[in-house]
C-alpha cells in the first residue's frame, strides 16, 4: 500500500467537516472553503455568533456542497406569483423549503434573519416540514435577493420545477384533532351523567335527574354523531356503492344502532341508553385513526421528474445571459449548462465536446462523451466545463418526461391488495347482521319488543371497536418502528403489502453500489509526487470509469502543483487497453497488464485494475473496487433462499461476475435495461401473480417503482430527490431489509391474533345480547376492556417482534 | 338538591370552556408544528452576550 503523507485533518470552524484541501486560516479559526469563511464572518459581523454555541453538534452547513445559482428568474411575475404565499406589492410572505435545516442553531439563525437584512420583517421556522416562512419588504428586497441571502448562509431554498405547477399545501391534521377533541369532551361528560344511574342500584335515580341527564346526554352526543363520526360514514357509503363490505360499514352500523336505540330509550323514558359507550367508541376509533395516520412531513412520496429538474436555466440571447424558468424554454432556445447543472430538455450540443453524467436517468455509471451536434436527452448532469446546447424539444416533450405519460402513471394506483381488515369485514358484517336477524325472528312471535331489543343489542355489542383498533394500532406501531430504522412508509397499509412480497427486484447503480464512490488503492512501490502529477494530467482526459476513479483518488491526495501545468502531447486512447501520452519529457501509460508490458499478477477478481508505466517502468497498479453497500452479501444470500431476487441495471455487464453468485441464477441479472425495460419486467412479474418489491434510486427506476407492489426508493440523504414510491429508505438500512420483511409478516400475524381476541369479547357480549337483556353497564364495561386489551397486546407484540429481529425500537 | 343543577351547569360550563380553548388552539395552528416552539422558547434574545457591538438590530438593544 502506498503511504500518503496525510496532514492532520483540521475541522472547519463553520461546518465542522475536515478540511481536505489547504485550510483557510484566519486567527485561530480554520475553514474548509471560502464559502464557510464568508458565512462565519457575516454571522460575526451581524452579531449572530451565538449560532455556533446553540447546538453541540455541527450547526454549520458546508458551503462546498452548495453551488452558486442565480435566482433572477424568481422576480419574473409568473414565477413569483406561484412561489409567494401572498403579496400586496409592499410586503410579501413566502414559504421556502430548506432541507438543510437540521438543528436548533438553524432555527435560531433563520428566525433572526431580520438582523442580517432589515428588509426581512419576520421569519418563522417549521422544523418538522423543514420550512421557513418569511415576511419581507418586497420593494427593498426582491425575492431573488432573499433567496440569494438564504443561499449565502447555507440554506439554499429548494426550488424545483414542480413548484411552478401547483402550490404546495401542507397536509393538515387539524380536522382530526378537532373531531377527537369534541368526541373526548362529549365522552367524558356523558360518562359523568351516566355514572349516577349505574351506581344508584335498584332504587333508581330521581325522575327529575333522569330526565335532565338524558337530555344533556342527547345534546352532548349530537355533535359526536353528526361531526366526529363523519370519517366513518363516508368510507362506509363508498363501500356500499362499490358493493364491498368494509370495516367502516360495520362501525357505522354499530354507531347508528347505538345512537338510535339510545335516543329512543331516553325519549320514551324506557331506559338511559348507551350514549357513554357510543361517545367512547367514536373517541377510541378516532384515536386509532390518528395513530395510524403518522406521516413524514419532510418526505415526499409523490415526486416526479419535475422535482428533479431545476426551476431555472441560463438562456443565451446573442451574447447576453438571462435566467429563465425552465417551463418557459422553447424549442430552438440556446442554453448554457455549467458544471454540475442539469440539462432540462432534449437538446443538441453546440460546443465541441462535453461530458455528461446520466447515471441518475439511465443507471449507466460512465459519464458520456458528447461531440458537437449530438442529440442529448434531458436529465444529464454536466461534468465538464460550461457548454452550450440548443433545445430540440420543450421540457414537457422530452424523452424523460414521456415516461410519465406511460399508462402506469396516468391511472391512479389501484389498491393492489385487499387489506387484512377488509378481508375480514367481508365476513364479519354479514354474520353479525344474520345473528341479529335470527335473534329478532326467534323473539318475534312471543314478544316483538324483545325482538327489537335483541336485534339492536346484537348490532351494538358486535360493533367492532376492538376489531377496528387492531389494525390501526399494529400498523401504526410498525410504521413507527420502521421509521426508527430509517425506513419511512407512505402509509400504514404498506406494512401489509411488505408482508406479501415474494420477489425482489434491485437496481444496481446507487442501490447496491454507493453512487460516485469507488475504493481505490495502489499496490506497488511508493509513487513520487512528480509521478502522481503526471498520472493526474494523463487521466484528466480520460472518461473510462476506472480512469475517473483513479483520477479522483489522485486528485484527493492534493499534490502541490508547482504552479505550472504540465504540457501533454501525443495523447492516445486505445479502447479496451489503456491510454498513453507524452507529458513533459516523460512517456506515461495507464491501462491493462499487457498494455503496460507486464505479466498479469493474480489479483482478487472483485476489483478492476489499472497498471501504470512511467518511461517503460511499471511501479505497480491501482485496484479499483466498486463500493457495494455494507452487509450486501449476507443480505442477498439470505433473501435468495426465501424469495426470488432479480437485478435490473441500466449499466453494462462489467460487474456481472461479482454479482452473479449472489443471485439464484444468471438469468436473474439483466444489464443495459432502459427505464421502459424495467417497467415492463416488473409488470411481467406482476402478471405472473408475484408480489414485487422494487428497490431503486434514480429516475430510470421511477416506472418500475410505480408498477411494483411496493416501490422502495433508496437515498443517502432522505431530503434529496427520491422518485415517487411507497417507501423511502435510508441507504444504511438496506442491510436490514431481510428483518424488515420478516417483521412486516409478523405484524400481519399480530393483526390476526388481535382479531381473534376481540372476537372472543364479541362472543361474550353476544351471549347477553341475543337474550335481549344487554344492560348499558355491561356494554360500558366490555367496550373499554376489549379495546384496551387489544391496544396493549398490539403494542407489546409489535415491540417484541421488532426486538427479536434486531430492529431498533 | 337544587344546588345540583347549579353544579351541573358550572361543570358543563367549565368543560365547555376547555373545549373552546382547545378548538381555539387548533385553529391557531398550535398543533401544526410540535417541535420548533419547544426549541424556540429556549433562545434568549441574545444567547451568548458575546455578539459584536456592530449589531444594529433593535431587538438586541431592547433585550431584558
Amino acid at each position: 500500500m502506498m503511504s500518503v503523507d496525510t496532514k492532520e485533518h483540521v475541522a472547519c470552524t463553520h461546518c465542522g467537516e475536515p478540511c481536505e484541501d489547504e485550510p483557510i486560516l484566519e486567527g485561530v479559526n480554520s475553514f474548509c472553503c471560502t464559502g464557510c469563511n464568508t458565512v462565519y464572518n457575516l454571522l460575526h459581523e451581524s452579531g449572530l455568533a451565538a449560532y455556533y454555541e446553540l447546538d453541540e453538534n455541527t450547526p454549520g452547513i458546508s458551503m462546498r456542497k452548495s453551488s452558486t445559482k442565480r435566482f433572477e428568474h424568481l422576480d419574473d411575475p409568473t414565477v413569483s406569483h406561484r412561489i409567494l404565499d401572498f403579496t400586496d406589492g409592499k410586503t410579501a410572505r413566502v414559504t421556502f423549503k430548506t432541507p438543510q435545516i437540521h438543528c436548533s442553531s438553524c432555527i435560531w439563525l433563520l428566525e433572526n434573519l431580520h438582523r442580517l437584512n432589515p428588509a426581512v420583517k419576520s421569519s418563522e421556522v417549521f422544523f418538522g416540514r423543514r420550512e421557513a416562512a418569511i415576511q419581507f419588504d418586497i420593494k427593498e428586497l426582491p425575492l431573488s435577493k432573499l433567496a440569494a441571502l438564504l443561499a449565502s448562509i447555507g440554506y439554499e431554498p429548494d426550488l424545483s420545477l414542480d413548484k411552478l405547477d401547483q402550490k404546495y399545501e401542507a397536509p393538515s391534521n387539524r380536522p382530526i384533532y378537532l373531531k377527537i377533541g369534541i368526541a373526548g369532551f362529549a365522552f367524558g361528560n356523558i360518562m359523568l351523567f351516566s355514572l349516577p344511574e349505574y351506581l344508584s342500584g335498584s332504587a333508581g335515580l330521581d325522575a327529575q335527574f333522569l330526565t335532565l341527564f338524558g337530555a344533556l346526554n342527547i345534546i352532548l352526543a349530537l355533535p359526536v354523531f353528526f361531526y366526529s363520526a363523519l370519517d366513518f360514514y363516508r368510507p362506509a357509503l363508498t363501500g356500499i356503492k362499490q358493493r364491498q363490505w368494509n370495516m367502516d360499514i360495520a362501525i357505522s352500523i354499530g354507531i347508528i344502532a347505538m345512537f338510535g336505540r339510545s335516543l329512543y330509550e331516553i325519549l320514551s323514558g324506557y331506559g338511559v341508553g348507551y350514549m357513554d359507550s357510543f361517545a367512547m367508541l367514536v373517541f377510541l376509533l378516532l384515536v386509532g385513526r390518528l395513530f395510524q395516520k403518522k406521516t413524514y412531513d419532510t418526505l415526499s412520496f409523490e415526486r416526479d421528474f419535475k422535482a428533479y429538474f431545476p426551476l431555472s436555466v441560463t438562456r443565451l440571447q446573442g451574447t447576453s445571459e438571462e435566467s429563465v424558468a425552465a417551463t418557459r424554454l422553447e424549442e430552438g432556445d440556446t442554453v448554457l449548462i455549467r458544471n454540475g447543472e442539469l440539462l432540462p430538455a432534449d437538446s443538441i450540443l453546440i460546443d465541441q465536446e462535453a461530458y455528461m453524467d446520466f447515471s441518475f436517468v439511465t443507471g449507466e455509471s460512465e459519464p458520456v462523451k458528447l461531440k458537437k451536434g449530438d442529440l442529448v436527452y434531458a436529465g444529464g448532469r454536466n461534468t465538464s466545463t460550461a457548454v452550450r446546447f440548443k433545445l430540440s424539444k420543450a421540457v414537457s416533450g422530452s424523452y424523460l418526461t414521456r415516461l410519465w405519460n406511460n399508462e402506469e402513471f396516468r391511472k391512479p394506483r389501484e389498491e393492489t391488495l385487499r387489506s387484512v381488515s377488509q378481508n375480514f369485514s367481508r365476513y364479519f358484517s354479514p354474520i353479525v347482521l344474520s345473528i341479529a336477524a335470527i335473534a329478532a325472528i326467534y323473539w318475534m312471535p312471543s314478544s316483538p319488543a324483545t325482538a327489537i331489543n335483541a336485534f339492536t343489542a346484537v348490532l351494538i355489542i358486535a360493533c367492532p371497536c376492538a376489531l377496528a383498533l387492531s389494525a390501526p394500532f399494529t400498523l401504526g406501531w410498525s410504521t413507527n418502528i420502521l421509521g426508527r430504522n430509517k425506513l419511512y412508509l407512505k402509509n400504514g397499509e404498506t406494512t401489509e403489502h411488505l408482508a406479501t412480497v415474494d420477489a425482489i427486484v434491485f437496481d444496481k447503480t446507487g442501490t447496491l453500489t454507493v453512487r460516485d464512490k469507488a475504493e481505490v488503492s495502489f499496490i506497488g512501490r511508493q509513487l513520487s509526487q512528480h509521478e502522481l502529477r503526471l498520472l493526474k494530467t494523463l487521466l484528466n482526459q480520460n472518461t473510462h470509469p476506472i480512469g475517473r476513479a483513479v483520477f479522483h483518488y489522485v486528485e484527493s491526495l492534493n499534490i502541490p502543483t508547482n504552479g505550472k501545468d504540465l504540457s501533454i502531447s501525443n495523447y492516445n486512447e486505445y479502447p479496451g487497453k489503456g491510454v498513453e501520452a507524452n507529458i513533459g519529457n516523460d512517456v506515461v501509460k495507464a491501462g491493462s497488464a499487457s498494455f503496460t508490458h507486464i505479466e498479469k499478477q493474480p489479483i482478487s477478481s472483485k476489483s478492476s485494475v489499472l497498471y501504470v508505466s512511467f518511461n517503460g517502468e511499471v511501479p505497480g497498479y491501482f485496484a479499483v473496487t466498486n463500493r457495494y453497500r455494507e452487509g450486501l452479501t449476507t443480505l442477498l444470500t439470505h433473501l435468495k433462499s426465501r424469495v426470488q431476487t432479480f437485478l435490473l441495471s441500466g449499466d453494462n455487464e462489467r460487474e456481472k461476475e461479482n454479482l452473479a453468485p449472489l443471485f439464484a441464477n444468471e438469468s436473474n441479472l439483466r444489464f443495459g435495461q432502459s427505464p421502459q425495460d424495467k417497467l415492463d419486467f416488473v409488470k411481467q412479474l406482476r402478471e405472473q401473480g408475484k408480489h414485487v418489491l422494487m428497490i431503486g434510486d434514480g429516475l430510470n427506476d421511477a416506472g418500475a417503482l410505480r408498477a411494483s407492489t411496493v416501490g422502495v426508493s433508496i437515498a443517502e440523504d432522505t431530503s434529496s430527490f427520491t422518485p415517487a414510491s411507497d417507501v423511502i429508505m435510508d441507504a444504511d438500512s438496506l442491510r436490514k431489509l431481510d428483518s424488515v420483511l420478516d417483521f412486516s409478516k409478523r405484524s400481519v400475524r399480530i393483526i390476526h391474533i388481535s382479531f381473534a381476541i376481540s372476537i372472543l369479547y364479541n362472543i361474550i357480549g353476544l351471549a347477553y345480547a341475543v337474550t335481549g337483556t344487554l344492560s348499558p353497564l355491561i356494554c360500558a364495561i366490555i367496550m373499554p376492556v376489549s379495546s384496551i386489551s387489544v391496544i396493549l397486546f398490539t403494542t407489546l407484540a409489535t415491540h417484541y417482534a421488532a426486538k427479536k429481529r434486531g430492529l431498533n425500537i | 338538591m337544587s344546588v345540583m343543577y347549579l353544579l351541573i351547569a358550572l361543570s358543563l360550563l367549565l368543560a365547555a370552556s376547555f373545549l373552546i380553548s382547545f378548538i381555539f388552539a387548533i385553529r391557531d395552528g398550535q398543533y401544526d408544528d410540535k417541535y420548533t416552539p419547544s426549541v424556540r422558547i429556549l433562545f434568549d434574545d441574545e444567547p451568548s452576550g458575546k455578539s459584536s457591538p456592530k449589531s444594529t438590530s433593535d431587538r438586541s438593544k431592547t433585550k431584558q
